[in-house]
Order: structure tokens, then C-alpha cells, then sequence
């Protein structure tokens, strides 16, 4: 059974979302909607500290001592996290994993450095993805700036500098609600040797169902999806059991 | 059992927090400590471990900490390792071969892709866990949080209590020798029902 992902997107103490990266909206409490989707059957909770990387800071501290205190469930943190210090500091404060992506650019160890001192599987490799013609390109800064680096390369050097899973988003589709990019999900997954998430897109049921076709793929990061009330988590476990058990069968016949 | 102390070993590698947070919803008042006095003297002992097996070791050699974990658990005293603080209980692992581990169990800890499956790894997820063992009776935990590379392999199945299916082989998921348990998976990241679980272990050897 893939993952769900509940993706809570924080910008000072409110939950937010915005579309395509943009348009940043206010709408509720995260600790809340944490504890909420927690209760409903959530399998791991996604935070991400919005603004946190144009500034070079990470705000989340008090939110994730307060979430971890009642959800147990994995808690990965993205935003912000620049140097081995801010990595000490979330794992401090109740992270399992962090998500990097702007810094290991700027800085190629990051990643190693946390891999090294809390393992691999503390530590997410993550890909915002643009599409081109012909592929897709990975971007920074919460999908503002290019790099240039085509989407399976980048795969490769994140597995390589240690990463233990990689997170990877679709820049097109995020905030849409029109569905996952299923061709990056299959591309991404098939291109790499450490688990894959996927993220972008989903507006309700039938849009995960469709994506955990992709044998592969580990799990799914679900947003707005969650946040406007498209999905109920335990109807996804059952349908999502549902379809597992008939993929099964079909391969068996 | 409410306000009953655990002592959790505080070896500094990653979120021990996440162990004491899930003890506190079952009312337990859970200490953090690298004190070997006070490690030794402690009714339960829980070894949290994540990240590489070498990595725990050397951790648990700085702090000064190996005798008195070696004594504890030979003594056949509650113990609880977790995830890595599991594999240290073992004789070694492949994943750092020159450091041995404590010992305690037969079985060394191979990577699973020696098992020739399809899989990715490392193994990230809720598996659920099937029991080989009634040596516990109290509380039998359906799924639980796994995320490793690493299994134990040669292992007697007498030491054996639960394990999951990965591409149709058996990884063991829970293991004893007398009093001194090890768990693969996270209980204190598997929910209410893995706090219950530890809770419940707890009562059980303590």
C-alpha cells in the first residue's frame, strides 16, 4: 500500500496554499489540520515552511514541537534548512526527515553532511519540477528559479549525495486540483533507487487512485486536496485496498 | 501505569524526542539520559537508534555508554531497542562490518537488495506484521512505520516474535531473548496503536 502524505504548506502560523507556487492564501490552523488528518489515518505529515528559503530562516519550531507531541506518525520538514545546525535543530525539535532542495545547490554536501550524522533515511531529496519540451527541469525557491538541471540527472545526484527518498513535485500542477503529472510520477520513479513520492495536482480521489497504479512509486503528497475537503482519507484506504487487490488478481490471471 | 519512570539512552542521533513524546501519551514519565549510573540502575530501558549501525556504535562508545548497555542487557534486565538500537543487539552488520555489536542475539544484519527482489530500498512504510510467537500475549500490533535497508538474517526462530512480508520473504520485525526486546519498525512513529504496543511491552517485561 503507497503512502498518503498530508502536505501542510505554513506561512507565519497559518496554513496556506497557493497555486502553481503562487498566490499564496491563508486558510487554518496547521497544528490543527495536522492532528485532524492525523486522526483520520494519515500516514505521514509533510511540513513546509513556505517563505523560509527566500529568507534563509525556518520558522517552524514551535508548530512541529506542538505536532509532534501528539501525532505519531513520521514528520518530514522542508524551508529554509541551510546548514548541519538547522538540520540539529529540527531533529531537536521533533523531525524524522528533512527535505532539501535550495540549498543543495548552493551547497552539494548539505545533503551528504545530514546523510552521514542521521542516516539516509532522515533525509528527502526534493525536486520541483517543471516541464519542458522533451522532459522537465528542476527548479529552486519554492519554484521561482531555474536551474537547468534536467529531472533525471538530478534524480541520480541526490541518490548519489545520500538521499534516502526523494519528494518530487510537480511546479505545473501544484495547487491545481486537475490531477498528478503522471508521466513524471512514472519517469521519476522508474529513474531512481531509493523510494519516490509524488506531489502535485491531486483534487480527489480518483486522481490518487489513478497515480498508485504506478507499481514503483512509494507514495503520494496530497494538499489542497485535503485542505478543501475533496478527500476522506479512511474512503481513499479502502478504494485504494480495492484496486491493489484487483491490480493483483489481473497480474495473476 | 501512570508516572512509572523509563529511561531512554540519549546517544544524540537523531529524534530520540519522537520515543519519550509517544511514552508521555501512555503516562509515562520518560527521561533522557547518557548517565551510566543511572542507566544501569533503570527498571526499563529503551535504545532508540536511526541512521547507520556503526554510526549507533561509536555514538555509544563517545558517550561512554557500551559497559553499561553490555551489563544491562546481559543481566537479562526490560530493554527495548528500536529500528538500529534492534540491530546493535545482534553480533554485526554488513553495513559496518569491522564493529561488532553487542551480541546478544545470533543473526547478522545483511542489506535487503542481498534478497535479489525487484523492491527499492530502503523498505519505507506500514507493513503489516504477522506473529510466528505467542511469547507475547498482551498486545499483538497490526502495521507498523518501517524504514530501513538493513535485515537480520540468520536468525534462530526461537528469537523470533513477529515479521512482515517484503516480495513474499520473511523480515523479522520483532525478536527477544528473555527480557531484552528489539523492534525493526517504529512504534513510537506507528500511531496510538504502536504507543499502546510499547506501553504494553512495558508492562510486560518490566
Amino acid at each position: 500500500m503507497k503512502r498518503l502524505i498530508a502536505r501542510l504548506d505554513v506561512k507565519s502560523n497559518f496554513l496556506i496554499k497557493g497555486v502553481r507556487f503562487e498566490g499564496l492564501r491563508k486558510i487554518g490552523d496547521p497544528a490543527i489540520a495536522a492532528q485532524k488528518y492525523y486522526i483520520e489515518g494519515i500516514d505521514e505529515i509533510f511540513l513546509v515552511d513556505n517563505v523560509a528559503s527566500l529568507f534563509g530562516r525556518n520558522h517552524l519550531g514551535t508548530l512541529l514541537e506542538r505536532v509532534a507531541r501528539d501525532v505519531l506518525v513520521p514528520l518530514t520538514v522542508a524551508g529554509g534548512i541551510r546548514t548541519i545546525r538547522d538540520a540539529e535543530n529540527l531533529f531537536g525539535l521533533g523531525a524524522d526527515k528533512l527535505a532539501v532542495n535550495t540549498a543543495s545547490f548552493s551547497n552539494p554536501n548539505l545533503i551528504s553532511e545530514i546523510a552521514n550524522k542521521f542516516g539516509s533515511q532522515a533525509i528527502v531529496g526534493s525536486i520541483q519540477a517543471q516541464r519542458l519540451a522533451g522532459g522537465w527541469e528542476c527548479l529552486v525557491e519554492q519554484g521561482r528559479d531555474r536551474t537547468g538541471v534536467p529531472l533525471v540527472d538530478r534524480i541520480h545526484q541526490l541518490v548519489e549525495f545520500g538521499a534516502g527518498e526523494l519528494l518530487v513535485t510537480s511546479v505545473d500542477n501544484d495547487g491545481v486540483m486537475g490531477g498528478y503529472d503522471l508521466q513524471l510520477a512514472e519517469v521519476a520513479a522508474a529513474s531512481s533507487s531509493v523510494p519516490v513520492v509524488i506531489g502535485g495536482g491531486c483534487g480527489g480521489i480518483d486522481d490518487a487512485l489513478r497515480v498508485m497504479k504506478i507499481e514503483k512509486l512509494s507514495g503520494l503528497a496530497m494538499g489542497s486536496a485535503l485542505h478543501f475537503g475533496h478527500i476522506d482519507i479512511s474512503e481513499l484506504k479502502t478504494k485504494s485496498l480495492e484496486q491493489e487487490n484487483l491490480l493483483n488478481e489481473g497480474n495473476r490471471g | 501505569m501512570a508516572n512509572r519512570t523509563v529511561y531512554v539512552v540519549d546517544h544524540g542521533i537523531g529524534n530520540i524526542r519522537s520515543v519519550t513524546n509517544a511514552l508521555a501519551l501512555s503516562g509515562y514519565d520518560a527521561r533522557l539520559t547518557r548517565d551510566p549510573n543511572e542507566l544501569s540502575d533503570a527498571s526499563i530501558l529503551i535504545l532508540p537508534g536511526v541512521g547507520n549501525f556503526g554510526g549507533v556504535m561509536s555514538a555509544i562508545q563517545e558517550a561512554g555508554l557500551y559497559e553499561s548497555i553490555r551489563d544491562y542487557i546481559y543481566q537479562d534486565k526490560p530493554f527495548i531497542g528500536i529500528c538500529v538500537g534492534m540491530q546493535v543487539l545482534f553480533q554485526g552488520s554488513l553495513e559496518a562490518p569491522s564493529t561488532p555489536g553487542f551480541g546478544l542475539i545470533d543473526g547478522q544484519f545483511k542489506h535487503l537488495s542481498s534478497l535479489g527482489t525487484a523492491e527499492v530500498t530502503p523498505s519505507i512504510g506500514w507493513r503489516e506484521l504477522h506473529y510466528q510467537s505467542d511469547r507475547i500475549g498482551t498486545y499483538h500490533l497490526r502495521e507498523a512505520y518501517f524504514v530501513h535497508s538493513y535485515f537480520a538474517s540468520s536468525l534462530d526462530d526461537e528469537d523470533l516474535i513477529s515479521s512482515y512480508l517484503w516480495s513474499g520473504n520473511q523480515i523479522p520485525a520483532h525478536v527477544a531473548r528473555g527480557r531484552v526486546h528489539g523492534v525493526q519498525f517504529h512504534p513510537e512513529k506507528s500511531r496510538r496503536d504502536g504507543a499502546r504496543f510499547l506501553d504494553a511491552l512495558i508492562q510486560e517485561i518490566g
